[in-house]
């Protein structure tokens, strides 16, 4: 007998000592899957009622005091569109989350400087750094293909290497990003996804966007005044044509990458004591009742909800290596080791859902 | 009416394709997965979970290899994340379930624990790429596949892998047979 046989038979022995209840798991399996089943219905059906018939949204609401939560705990689902690297091929990739599968959506070494999903999920947008140097933004089906260039942008209008953003209005007619515009510094651009017009250049030192859900305001980060002195950027929302602001932070810390939940409650971001030590944190959607949801001592960045509300993704060096940990504590190298994470929105129960030296989420949907 | 009648009997065909696809894998899927984790419980628990999913895409699955390659790619990934999470609980040692006739619904053996504890000398992707290919029965593409690697860094894991694992159960050491 070879000693990989030998192997084998040890492996089945041990293994096959173990008591498996297959019945009870089987009933089990159905039962949670027609659970789940029924938790998706009961929200499609809800969102309708929304839309449509008041009346019909209380009958539901009546209904699903017995329902369980959902989803249930450790089944997050749909897709997250980070940057990041497979292999040698750097770019933007398409997480499955439910099976860990990951598709290459953009050219082989594109230089994308930032990415998102459309609102319904069909199409991506993502700005690429382009040879001139130029930036361009381009729209693209969901798996990558059928690119079109929607709005192109030579060095006098940068997006700053930095600090990117970019975001969809809540019917995929027009996209928000930060940039640069001549004569005016960093703001949020305006351009419409058919590629039609002038973008709409906002009033405002600006460097982080993201579009309410109803489609009225944009969460901003920055100044409303254009050239205000750079400190720590506060939050604002301000309307789609730059009027109104109202700020939402007023303190020390830079109030990074914050994003609006999909049901516009609340509003999630990382900040932390410096750039180098981040933290995850969620308030209301007016800044009332700021919250921490992760404490590590390294990096908590990026992060983003998923389409139902109940998650949040986010990146973090906590699985990094010492030398990598350390060389982001000391600014040497930025986003090292940074792996993919997922845990509720009340920040319990985080996980690793993709391992990465560079996984940079952007965007999730379902 | 007529709607209900179709969807009742939709549902009915789908539990008799998929449970003899469960009753065919189910305890190898938990198994294959305590031992990844080197836990008996939370092996049988990310089976559940694995081919709870799994029936959620019933509908999507092409054949029986696939299927079976589903379940054990997402099975894996949530072996990953519970060895991430529970990381420090094998630092400490071995978590012992409770004695015989208690609620663990696997009830593990002494061969069981000399695996474990000869599995705990190999890394994470060793243990994987050893249980899918020497105890899943799979090879190195399938298992490539399923890992999010490449065959031949399957085969360098594998090749070590079985070599620890061989000092470890105390067996002759001889030449790799793949």
């Amino acid at each position: 007998m070879s000693s990989d046989q030998q192997l084998r038979q040890h492996l089945e022995r041990a293994a096959g000592s173990l008591q498996v209840d297959t019945d009870r798991q089987l009933d089990r399996i159905h039962h949670v899957v027609e659970r789940r089943g029924r938790g998706r219905r009961v929200r499609t059906m809800t969102l309708a009622a929304v839309i449509g018939v008041v009346a019909v949204i209380l009958v539901w609401q009546l209904r699903l005091v017995d329902e369980p939560p959902f989803p249930p705990a450790g089944s997050p689902t749909g897709r997250v569109l980070y940057l990041g690297a497979k292999g040698s091929h750097r770019g933007a990739f398409g997480l499955d989350v439910v099976t860990g599968d990951v598709a290459t959506l953009t050219e082989e070494n594109a230089s994308v400087l930032w990415a998102a999903w459309s609102p319904d999920g069909s199409r991506l947008a993502y700005i690429q750094q382009e040879p001139g140097p130029r930036y361009a933004v381009v729209i693209a089906d969901a798996d990558g293909s059928h690119r079109v260039t929607i709005h192109e942008e030579d060095d006098a209008s940068l997006p700053g290497p930095d600090l990117i953003d970019l975001s969809w209005s809540p019917d995929g007619d027009r996209i928000a990003y930060s940039g640069r515009a001549l004569g005016h510094g960093r703001t949020i651009l305006i351009v419409n996804t058919d590629g039609s017009g002038e973008p709409i250049v906002l009033d405002g030192l600006w460097v982080s966007v993201s579009w309410s859900p109803d489609g009225d305001r944009l969460l901003v980060l920055g100044f409303p005044e254009a050239g205000a002195h750079e400190g720590q950027f506060d939050l604002y929302t301000i309307r789609p044509d730059g009027s109104d602001p109202v700020q939402l932070t007023d303190d020390a810390a830079t109030e990074h990458e914050p994003s609006w939940s999909p049901d516009g409650a609340r509003i999630v971001f990382a900040s932390g004591e410096d750039d180098l030590s981040q933290d995850i944190y969620v308030m209301n959607a007016d800044g009332s009742d700021v919250r921490k949801l992760t404490d590590w001592a390294g990096l908590d960045l990026l992060p983003i909800w998923s389409p139902d509300g109940q998650w949040v993704a986010f990146a973090s060096d906590r699985d990094a290596t010492p030398a990598q940990r350390e060389s982001n504590r000391s600014g040497d190298a930025i986003f090292t080791g940074l792996s993919l994470y997922v845990m509720h929105a009340d920040g319990s129960d985080v996980s690793m859902m993709l391992e990465g030296d560079e996984v940079l989420p952007v965007s999730w949907r379902g | 009416m007529e709607l209900k009648v179709g969807l009742e009997k939709a549902t009915v065909e789908l539990r008799m394709d998929f449970d003899p696809f469960f009753h065919a894998h189910f305890e190898k899927v938990a198994r294959a997965g305590a031992l990844v984790i080197r836990d008996a419980a939370a092996g049988q628990d990310l089976a559940q979970e694995a081919f709870t999913r799994l029936l959620e895409r019933w509908g999507d699955m092409a054949s029986d290899d696939h299927a079976r390659n589903f379940v054990y790619k997402v099975a894996i990934n949530l072996a990953r994340s519970h060895l991430r999470k529970h990381g420090r609980v094998f630092l400490y040692g071995l978590r012992r379930p409770d004695p015989p006739g208690a609620s663990d619904p696997m009830e593990p053996s002494d061969a069981w624990f000399g695996m474990i504890e000869a599995l705990g000398a190999l890394s994470p992707r060793q243990r994987a790429c050893v249980v899918l290919v020497d105890y899943a029965d799979m090879d190195s593409a399938a298992a490539a596949s399923i890992l999010g690697m490449s065959a031949g860094t399957v085969r360098v894991h594998l090749m070590r892998g079985r070599r620890a694992l061989r000092v470890g159960l105390g067996l002759d050491e001889t030449e790799d047979q793949s």
